[in-house]
């Protein structure tokens, strides 16, 4: 037994040592043990509610997850599996699906789960709140039986497309009769959900934990294998590192603590950080111009801000290596749709200082060419960092750049209300479909004040917009690849808007903590398979 | 001779001398920052988390960007001093103003005055002086505007308390007889005798200033353009337990400036309170 222990003690050291999160597959191994309580954290603050109707961001997205279930979920191989829903088939025009639901669900408080809980969530939940984005050309849903719903299309809608809305984070089957009748948004179940998951909810001590109870009913047999789950909130990050240290918190998703800790911590061979578990939900730190100031009205000029910039640089200082320059408005994990084959707009200042000056903008007397004020979003410590690199690399080749560095609600104002920027620096995280949480940056569609995390550049071009639009009808894989690849190509050459670095997000867990990070968007998982080695 | 006087009752108070040569070496420091590094201190310059000493280009080392922590040291001195004293200056401005015509005018207009510095006081400063800034933006002037706003109030009190006391003194009476008009009084009779106290109180005010500032900076809400200590160690939190240097440094440099900006204090109160003089 000693010999055992001191053994995986060892392994979990020379994986720590090493670069993050390489070799072992998953990170389990042996039977499930049954039993014991997991206290969890995440990089990121206390929710508004447990629950959030329209999604809420990624604090509710996590504390709701374990709750609730969607109907299918991503593989970390890519594939879709039924969770609520057994199957779905699309018709042959693509324009309805047909999906089988699970049979012998129960909600939490003891009532089945029917294809009425399914009809009511999609056509009063989904459509107006979850995912109404990915649902516009969505025109009803039917149940032509106990166990059947029928989801019907007004055009085409591509098969991957289709299933990637069943797999949306918060695409919840929630129950019909707590929510009928009642404002979704302000439904007091929010806060205390009845749902179909593998944990129940027990408590929430607001401005500490959220205590989650075993489902002893839950559909999938065996699961879940721990009897309490603790969702544990701790501002700082400093903190979360000396709780995981001291043994408070046995895991913590999305960067929980600050990059020299995670090599301290792993360094113990008590923890393991890996960058698992966010292929879904890739996060990149992005530049955009804004198109109203008419000194961007040159695709060359816009290009050239992207050439000032070392974004190998911002990798490696700002993120400490976990980030990798960002290519293309696709990123590199998705292995649908990214491509390589891009313009380039890599590091060049001489090459962005000629390109100014061909525009029209020589270097005048004091040196500049002209002034910008450049605006990094305060709502991650790094954007502050990142901001301040930007400004020396656009000071050298001659762009004068006042700085501003907001909290969150004032950036969100300043860049997607009031659109007070000439340069922004801001965030965004995109699933594999690119359509249309990508694309709604680019498309005049998505030029929408006051709604944060869309086209804010005010870019507006109608080639963009035919090619997004046959995009988003296409239902021959092959082809509706080719279309997103030449979709990157103009993105990159237009460049509105481009990630500067894509992120690696961590989890940082102890070793004692199996069967983690094996879910594509892990945050957003039901953790029903999460146990704890003794 | 009176200023002599002045002096030799200050240098009487060692803590104040030495208080006081200190400050001045931040001053100087901050009058030439720009002859020792030519440069803008937020140019990343070398590799990021050099520890003091690795680089003798680099005394003492570099932050998690790469940039100089000396320079930007210097260069802080020059913004966080100025800071001080204008935020200072505009508190001493409003609480002097509102509280020479409260002190001296008495009845309504001091109810009024004296229920709108409870107003403010009641607020907590810091979450004010945030609210300024966060609404305003934050830019050097605001910080400075919202510092001044927050710290005028027990200035105010002090010079209403001042006036209270000599308003119905025989020589104001004399100037009253006199017919000279009320602001020519305030200005010339009474403000000048009310004066020494409210000196003490705006040089603590300047030290309370500085502390306002590193807090706003601290919480990232400091002007990015500008070199200032808090925000340095704003920047170097994260890195507490791997590259405390970062934090150690300007949080060393705001204490020893605070705590001589009160040691000063102290000996402006030995020389100017005429009760202490004999001690």
């Amino acid at each position: 037994m000693t010999i055992k222990v001191s053994r995986r003690v060892f392994s979990a050291g020379i994986l720590a040592t090493g670069v993050v999160g390489t070799s072992r597959g998953s990170f389990a191994q042996g039977t499930p043990k049954r039993g014991g309580t997991l206290v969890a954290t995440w990089g990121g603050g206390e929710p508004q509610a447990c629950y959030v109707p329209a999604g809420g961001g990624s604090s509710p997205t996590f504390s709701s997850s374990k709750l609730f279930e969607r109907l299918a979920r991503r593989k970390m191989d890519g594939a879709f599996e039924g969770v609520l829903a057994e199957s779905w088939k699309p018709s042959a025009d693509f324009k309805t699906y047909t999906v089988k639901i699970r049979k012998g669900v129960k909600f939490h408080d003891g009532k089945d789960m029917t294809v009425d809980d399914v009809v009511y969530s999609v056509s009063e939940i989904w459509k107006k709140y979850a995912v109404a984005s990915a649902l516009t050309d969505f025109a009803g849903i039917d149940s032509p039986d106990a166990d059947t719903v029928v989801f019907k299309y007004s055009n085409p809608t591509p098969e991957f497309f289709f299933a990637s809305t069943l797999c949306s984070p918060v695409a919840y089957i929630l129950p019909k009769h707590i929510y009928a009748g009642s404002d979704p948004v302000t439904n007091p179940a929010n806060n205390a959900p009845i749902a179909t998951g593998p944990w129940k909810f027990k408590e929430w001590v607001r401005g500490s934990h959220f205590e989650y109870v075993k489902n002893e009913n839950y559909w999938k047999k065996d699961e879940p294998y721990l009897d309490r789950l603790i969702i544990r909130y701790v501002r700082d990050p400093a903190g979360r590192a000396a709780a995981m240290e001291a043994g408070d918190i046995h895991i913590g998703v999305f960067n929980p603590v600050a990059p020299p800790d995670i090599k301290r911590l792993t360094g113990t061979g008590k923890f393991v950080a890996t960058p698992k578990g966010y292929e879904e939900a890739v996060w990149s730190t992005t530049l955009e111009c804004n198109m109203r100031n008419p000194v961007f009205a040159k695709r060359e000029v816009r290009q050239a801000m992207f050439h000032a910039v070392n974004r190998e640089f911002i990798a490696k200082t700002v993120y400490y290596g976990y980030a990798r320059p960002g290519t293309s408005p696709i990123y590199s994990p998705n292995k649908e749709f990214f491509t390589a084959d891009t313009f380039k707009t890599g590091f060049d200042p001489k090459k962005a200082a000629a390109l100014l000056d061909a525009a029209g903008f020589p270097k005048k007397a004091d040196g500049k060419r002209f002034t910008l004020n450049l605006l990094s979003a305060g709502w991650f410590q790094e954007n502050g960092k990142v901001g301040a690199y930007v400004k020396q690399a656009l000071e050298d080749v001659g762009v004068g750049i006042n700085l501003t560095v907001p909290d969150r609600p004032s950036s969100i104002k300043r860049i997607y209300t009031d659109y007070d920027f000439d340069l922004a620096i801001s965030n965004q995280a995109n699933p594999s479909e690119p359509v249309p949480s990508t694309t709604q940056y680019f498309t005049t569609d998505g030029i929408l004040k006051g709604v944060p995390f869309r086209n804010a550049s005010g870019y507006s071009n109608p080639d963009v917009d035919k090619l997004v639009a046959s995009i988003k009808v296409e239902t021959d894989p092959a082809k509706r690849k080719a279309l997103v690849f030449e979709f990157q190509k103009i993105i990159t050459q237009e460049a509105p808007l481009l990630p500067l670095v894509e992120l690696e997000s961590i989890t940082l867990a102890s070793t004692k903590v199996q069967n983690h990070s094996n879910d594509p968007n892990f945050l957003a998982a039901s953790w029903g398979d999460l146990w704890l080695a003794s | 001779m009176q200023r002599f006087e002045f002096l030799g009752r200050f240098a009487r108070n060692r803590g104040a001398l030495v208080g006081a040569c200190l400050i001045l070496l931040v001053a100087l420091m901050a009058a030439f920052a720009s002859v020792f590094f030519p440069t803008d201190p937020l140019r990343i310059v070398g590799l990021p988390e050099l520890w003091p000493g690795e680089d003798p280009e680099f005394p003492l080392g570099t932050d998690s960007l790469g940039r100089d922590i000396l320079s930007m040291i210097v260069h802080g001195a020059r913004a966080t001093l100025l800071i001080g004293l204008f935020a200072s200056a505009v508190a001493t401005i409003i609480g002097v103003g509102v509280g020479a015509i409260a002190g001296y005018f008495g009845g309504w207009v001091d109810e009024i005055a004296m229920r709108a510095a409870e107003l403010f006081q009641t607020i907590p400063n810091l979450i004010f002086v945030l609210t300024i800034v966060v609404i305003l933006g934050s830019t050097l002037t605001n910080i400075v505007i919202a510092i001044g706003i927050v710290s005028w109030t027990p200035i105010a009190r002090m010079t209403r308390a001042e006036f209270l006391s000599l308003r119905d003194r025989e020589f104001v009476q004399a100037c009253r007889s006199m017919g000279m008009s009320d602001f020519r009084i305030i200005v010339s009779e009474i403000l000048p005798n009310a004066l020494p106290p409210v000196i003490v109180l705006s040089s603590l005010v300047v030290a309370g200033a500085i502390l306002f500032e590193s807090a706003v900076s601290f919480l990232g809400l400091g002007d990015p353009n500008v070199a200032s200590w808090g925000r340095l160690v704003g920047d170097g939190r994260q890195l507490i337990r791997s590259s405390w240097y970062i934090c150690a440094i300007p949080g060393i440099a705001i204490m020893i400036t605070v705590l001589c900006l009160n040691l000063v204090g102290d000996g402006l109160n030995d020389a100017l309170n005429p009760k202490l003089r004999d001690r």
